[in-house]
């Protein structure tokens, strides 16, 4: 980007953030509802002193990374297979198909009916949301694998595993990555609610108790919290995947 | 003439393909015999079957009926090793992991592969991009990429289908004068396809020369020039121009009168 456009894009948020605090500081809007940014990061520091925010972060960042590996580890797999072993594809896709478009917070109660109220539900939860982007990105990898590619494998004699390490997997990566980042999204949403529905901890329980007792500046606490969260694991993902698919030309 | 060595003996070999309007024969009780340690060149119009054959000699595609022997000097060697037409040189890995990428399928062992790689990188002038990845290279050099890979996996049997088809005229030339340097020195096995009558009488011992589809061997031709050759200084060769026309006759285009003779 050149180097005034840059400026722009660090400017724009700058001054919306300067707007916000006059508007504030002026009562020109209501700061029941929109306290001013100095309250709101005065207000987050304190959550953090406290170790409120840290106890919160670290129960959600659990959740969310064992919910991760236990979705994206076996929709990975599975996607793969399917994409490889016709039969494999035949017998999973129409079960796929249909539970993929439930909404999963709509699974949530059953899940919750299930495997009960603890760490075991949200888990479960998470996993299945990350489950299908990944095993639908895994799937859809191989099967965009150029044909070339494949017969390369066959005509060096490539079987098995052989082929799986040195041409499925390395094909199928790029878009695999595409399902990974889906499915991590994913986890942050399903994370927050299931704290919210039912949890003592966690970024959504931290949130949802601010608006219980109408702590305004930690609701927003929670809300920034989050967005990092996002946009770091985000940052970590495409490091990764520098790091795993250095082939792919970047722009 | 001393007795031949065939290494490759096909006999009634048979290939039809489905398609919307019914069955289409590709390869028609094709009989083929390929010496061994020579460099022989299938070439036939497009469509005639000749990639047919040669991706049911590397295994990637089966025959309906007939019979393939290959005469094997010695076990473990891998049967054959192709170059494609379409760049194949696998995205993900370096030059060096590419050219590596057939012995390594054969289980060799890194102290065992790495000279031969090394050595083969070198011969087709890569040295210095051993490290880098396919889309950093231009047409030419992926294609050297694959001709390595094929070299270096020591097959018994090299199979190339239109390798240079590909590419421009320059790089085409400059490939197959590294293709006439390491097959005369290899002294291997190879089965070239082409629709090229040029790149046939350039690189061949033996022209066969296909039917269009269903392909069958029409006819058989010794190329006379001597080895090692150059492809500009052959193409200055009179005979040159001679060994060309007749094989645009058997094709079916101009005079047939002076091309009977073989």
């Amino acid at each position: 980007m050149p180097r005034p456009l840059r400026l722009l894009s660090l400017a724009t948020p700058l001054a919306f953030l300067a707007v916000w605090e006059a508007a504030a500081r002026l009562h020109a809007i209501d700061v029941r509802f929109f306290p001013a940014p100095s309250s709101i990061l005065a207000d987050g520091w304190q959550t953090v002193r406290t170790g409120e925010l840290w106890a919160n972060l670290r129960v959600s960042v659990a959740r969310i990374l064992v919910g991760f590996a236990l979705g994206a580890i076996p929709g990975a797999v599975l996607g793969i297979l399917m994409g490889l072993i016709p039969w494999v594809r035949a017998a999973g896709m129409p079960l796929v198909s249909a539970v993929y478009p439930i909404p999963k917070s709509a699974i949530l109660p059953l899940i919750m009916l299930i495997f009960g109220i603890g760490e075991l539900s949200k888990w479960v939860f998470i996993a299945i949301g990350v489950f299908f982007p990944v095993l639908i990105n895994a799937l859809a990898g191989v099967l965009t694998i150029e044909r070339i590619y494949l017969d390369v494998g066959r005509a060096y004699g490539a079987r098995g595993p052989a082929f799986l390490r040195t041409i499925a997997l390395p094909g199928a990566l790029p878009v695999l990555f595409a399902g990974i980042k889906l499915g991590f999204g994913l986890a942050l949403i399903l994370v927050v609610i299931a704290e919210i529905v039912s949890s003592r901890a966690g970024i959504g329980f931290m949130i949802w108790n601010a608006w219980q007792i109408f702590d305004v500046e930690k609701l927003y606490t929670g809300l920034i919290v989050i967005g990092l969260l996002g946009y770091l694991s985000t940052e970590a993902i495409d490091a990764v995947e520098r790091l795993v698919v250095p082939w792919k030309p970047r722009a | 003439m001393a007795a031949i060595a065939v290494k490759i003996r096909v006999r009634g070999l048979r290939k039809a393909f489905s398609a919307r309007f019914g069955r289409v024969d590709a390869l028609s009780a094709l009989d083929l015999d390929v010496h061994d340690g020579e460099l022989c060149v299938i070439v036939g119009p497009s469509g005639c079957g000749k990639s047919t054959l040669l991706r049911i000699l590397a295994g990637l595609d089966d025959a309906d009926a007939g019979e393939i022997e290959v005469g094997r000097r010695e076990h473990g060697r891998p049967l054959t090793a192709m170059v494609f037409q379409e760049p194949s040189a696998l995205p993900w890995m370096t030059v060096r992991a590419n050219v590596a990428y057939g012995l390594r399928m054969q289980r060799r062992s890194t102290a065992d592969w790495a000279p031969i790689v090394d050595r083969y990188i070198e011969k087709v002038g890569l040295t210095r991009f051993a490290r880098a990845y396919p889309h950093q290279l231009s047409g030419g050099m992926k294609q050297r990429v694959s001709v390595a890979r094929a070299f270096a996996a020591d097959p018994e049997i090299l199979l190339m289908d239109e390798p240079f088809g590909a590419l421009d005229e320059q790089t085409r030339v400059a490939l197959q004068d590294e293709l006439l340097r390491l097959f005369e020195e290899s002294g291997k096995t190879i089965v070239f396809v082409t629709h090229s009558i040029d790149e046939a009488l350039t690189l061949g011992d033996r022209v066969l020369v296909m039917t269009p589809a269903p392909g069958r061997i029409l006819r058989e031709l010794r190329v006379p020039f001597p080895r090692p050759r150059r492809v500009i200084e052959l193409r200055t060769d009179p005979e040159y121009g001679r060994r060309v026309a007749e094989i645009w006759s058997l094709l079916g285009y101009g005079h047939t009168t002076d091309a009977a003779a073989t």
